[in-house]
């Protein structure tokens, strides 16, 4: 998968001779489709410089920056207007036209674009009202509440279903409730349309929804870390055949509610008969799959092998009954397990999730 | 149909786009108000001679202008009628002198234009209505457009030409000029008698030609024919002598000619002030436009709308006010003020190049919005 973004060891520098002054040091940032980036950092640690530069909204003078696939390093200032538009922008201050209505607002993105008057109208009308804005489609931004027009400016930028997003401090001037909103808008179009968005933030209500959360101090990527260790349970979900399809938010919410446990050889993992309460995965190691067997040993007869990303124990949680077989280590085993109910409300959040395990349990 | 945020822009600012329409308004009404008067010389330069019953005219070698003719011996006339298709040729005699106010005292000078009653050189109805009057001694006809300061000047009144009585049978219609604000129409036989001179000594010899002969062909005919010291054109030679010399040699041409340029300059300052205000205001919406991938030419195209409204709308409430300019001009002033559709679609273009300059000089104030400065 290409990525976004892609940040090789940037500089950038303000001003020249004398008061030329370093405000980036050696960033590098890989950035993918579908993840949501929350930027932090003290205010002149360079995370708007870093965002600008990666809008094409200033030249890159030194290091690599591909966006989109294209290097902006050494573009022209009419080229870098033309990669702009393929970008979604939300600034702090919505900064919408004033003179015109929220609709002809959106539209100035969609003019942009080649569509027929009416396919501009279409679109327009249909983001705003996606967005709970249908009933003031009208209306001049001076007629709106501040929650409103941010949804107007977030309409405009995503209406041409841009792949990269930059936020700037989208929710500084909201209240709690409009903050949320505005940050749910945003993760469902990563989930939607695998777009990426980066975001420069300091309201920590919204860092949840965060894949990855970098922070920069005085100019350099100080740290770039994962929500949480789940996103090392993601890693290995990625490669199972049922989780593939996911989304990263989606995997991220399965593997953050998964536990890790350690097995030796030869440890019983789940006994034929008993009731089914945990749904596991394989992170490391292999298991034989026994049916038949004596309860107290493994002396059933081995009908398949299991390894990393492969897992077990779904039947019995869908179906209610007991476990049909039994699953014995046959190495050190690593896995990463769901409870019963976190399994269900699994099932219940992500539709892609519930199809695919269903499909996969009853063809065993 | 792309969102008019130009349009958009000036009809959000009422107040601010008000200011500008107005001043733009009083630059195109300043713009016509000039070339009207520019327009009024040179139909005044031309009026009298325009009125003439001829196809060509002879003048002196060293003729001027209406007001300074010169004069040419009358013997060449006379052997101007021996060229083949001149059918008749007849002197017209210029002059000027002193017309007393008598309720006043004061003395203003007055043009004469003289001619023979019996062989008529004009083709104006006003004035050969009068031909048998005109025979009568000390008897004149009085432009209509003759100001108030020269007291009596109606049909019936008797006035005072360098001390000498005559009586007005009537007024003509033919206007007069910014040079003589009078002008009198008589007999030659009566122009000699006020002004003591000679009726040997002509201004212009108006010659008609038989019908269907070629003016161009019977001028060179004439000027091989006479003498060095008289000249003969055609009606447009003369024409345009008389234009040229007015606009050209006097500074009429280059006043009124300057006029113009004042007003477009005026123009374009406030239409450059109300353009580059707006941007400065919502600069922030510019620097949006710049980072929402609107290229320069697109956001030219917005900064020129918004000039081009402005000055278009303009442009009506100026015609209108020109026009009515126009016409309180030409009753009190009694100049010749006239709206040709030419100068309105010349004025309309000027003003469309007057937005774009303007447009374009505001537009550079949009270089100081900086889309990075909206992170």
């Amino acid at each position: 998968m290409p990525e976004v973004v892609d940040v090789d060891h940037v500089n950038h520098y303000f001003g020249d001779g004398h008061t030329r002054k370093q405000a980036l040091f050696d960033c590098c940032l890989k950035v993918g489709p579908g993840e949501l980036i929350i930027v932090t950092g003290p205010s002149g640690s360079g995370k708007t410089t870093l965002l600008t530069l990666i809008g094409a909204l200033r030249s890159t003078t030194e290091g690599s920056n591909r966006v989109l696939g294209r290097e902006l390093h050494g573009l022209p200032a009419h080229e870098l207007v033309l990669v702009r538009r393929s970008i979604g922008f939300i600034f702090q201050m919505h900064n919408l036209f004033q003179s015109l209505t929220a609709h002809e607002n959106v539209r100035m993105s969609i003019d942009l674009g080649r569509h027929t008057p009416r396919e501009a109208r279409e679109l327009a009308t249909d983001m705003l009202t996606k967005l709970g804005l249908g009933h003031r489609i009208h209306y001049k931004p001076n007629q709106l509440s501040g929650g409103q027009r941010q949804r107007v400016a977030i309409a405009r930028a995503l209406v041409n279903r841009p792949r990269l997003i930059l936020a700037d401090e989208p929710t500084a001037a909201l209240d709690k409730k409009s903050s949320r909103d505005v940050v749910e808008m945003l993760k469902a179009q990563t989930r939607e349309e695998r777009a990426t968005i980066l975001m420069v933030t300091h309201d920590s209500r919204i860092l949840d929804v965060a894949d990855r959360i970098i922070n920069m101090v005085d100019g350099a990527i100080e740290s770039d870390v994962v929500v949480d260790d789940a996103i090392r349970i993601c890693e290995i979900l990625k490669k199972s055949e049922i989780f593939q399809k996911l989304s990263p938010t989606e995997l991220l919410n399965i593997a953050q509610k998964m536990k890790k446990e350690t097995y030796a050889a030869g440890t019983t993992v789940i006994r034929q008969g008993d009731a089914g309460d945990k749904f596991y995965i394989i992170g490391n190691g292999t298991v034989d799959v026994l049916i038949d067997g004596d309860a107290a040993r493994s002396s059933g007869k081995t009908i398949r092998s299991l390894g990393g990303g492969d897992f077990f124990g779904e039947k019995a949680l869908i179906t209610g009954e007991p476990r049909s077989a039994s699953i014995v280590a046959t190495s050190t085993l690593t896995v990463y397990f769901l409870d019963q109910a976190d399994f269900h409300s699994a099932l219940a959040a992500s539709d892609s999730f519930n199809e695919q395990i269903r499909k996969i349990a009853f063809q065993r | 149909m792309r969102v008019p945020l130009a349009w958009r822009n000036i009809a959000h600012e009422r107040g601010r786009a008000a200011i500008g329409i107005a001043g733009m308004t009083f630059a195109i009404v300043l713009i016509f108000l000039q070339l009207g008067f520019y327009g009024a010389i040179i139909i005044g330069s031309t009026q009298v001679y325009d009125q003439l019953a001829g196809d060509l005219v002879i003048v002196s070698r060293e003729y001027s202008f209406i007001h300074s003719p010169r004069s040419f011996p009358k013997a060449r006339l006379q052997q101007a009628l021996g060229a083949r298709d001149v059918l008749t040729v007849r002197p017209l005699y210029i002059g000027a002198t002193t017309w007393r106010n008598p309720a006043t005292g004061l003395k203003n000078s007055v043009m004469l234009i003289a001619f023979d009653p019996r062989r008529p050189v004009f083709s104006t109805p006003s004035i050969n209505a009068h031909l048998t009057e005109l025979r009568h001694s000390d008897t004149v006809l009085v432009d209509s457009d003759t100001r108030e300061k020269y007291g009596p000047r109606s049909a019936g009144d008797t006035i005072e030409l360098a001390g000498r009585r005559v009586h007005i049978a009537d007024q003509y219609r033919l206007g007069t000029s910014f040079v003589e604000l009078a002008m009198i129409v008589l007999s030659d036989q009566n122009f000699v008698r006020v002004l003591h001179g000679s009726l040997d000594d002509v201004a212009v010899g108006v010659i008609r030609l038989r019908t269907g002969a070629d003016p161009a062909a019977a001028a060179r005919e004439l000027r091989s024919r006479l003498p060095a010291d008289v000249e003969v054109w055609t009606r447009e030679q003369f024409r345009a002598h008389e234009v040229r010399h007015v606009l050209l040699l006097t500074s009429t041409g280059m006043i009124f000619g300057s006029g113009v340029l004042v007003a477009v300059i005026v123009g374009m300052v406030i239409l450059y002030q109300t353009i580059s205000t707006q941007i400065m205001s919502k600069l922030s919406e510019y620097a949006t436009l710049k980072a929402i991938g609107y290229t320069p030419l697109e956001i030219v195209r917005i900064v020129l709308g918004q000039a081009l409204f402005l000055s278009l709308i303009a442009f009506l409430p100026g015609l209108g006010l020109g026009l009515l300019l126009y016409d309180g001009v030409q009753k009190s002033a009694f100049l010749p003020m006239v709206m040709p559709a030419g100068r309105i679609i010349g004025v309309l273009l000027l003003v469309v190049a007057m937005s774009i300059a303007s447009g374009l000089l505001a537009y550079r104030k949009v270089h100081v919005a900086n889309p990075a400065d909206l992170f």
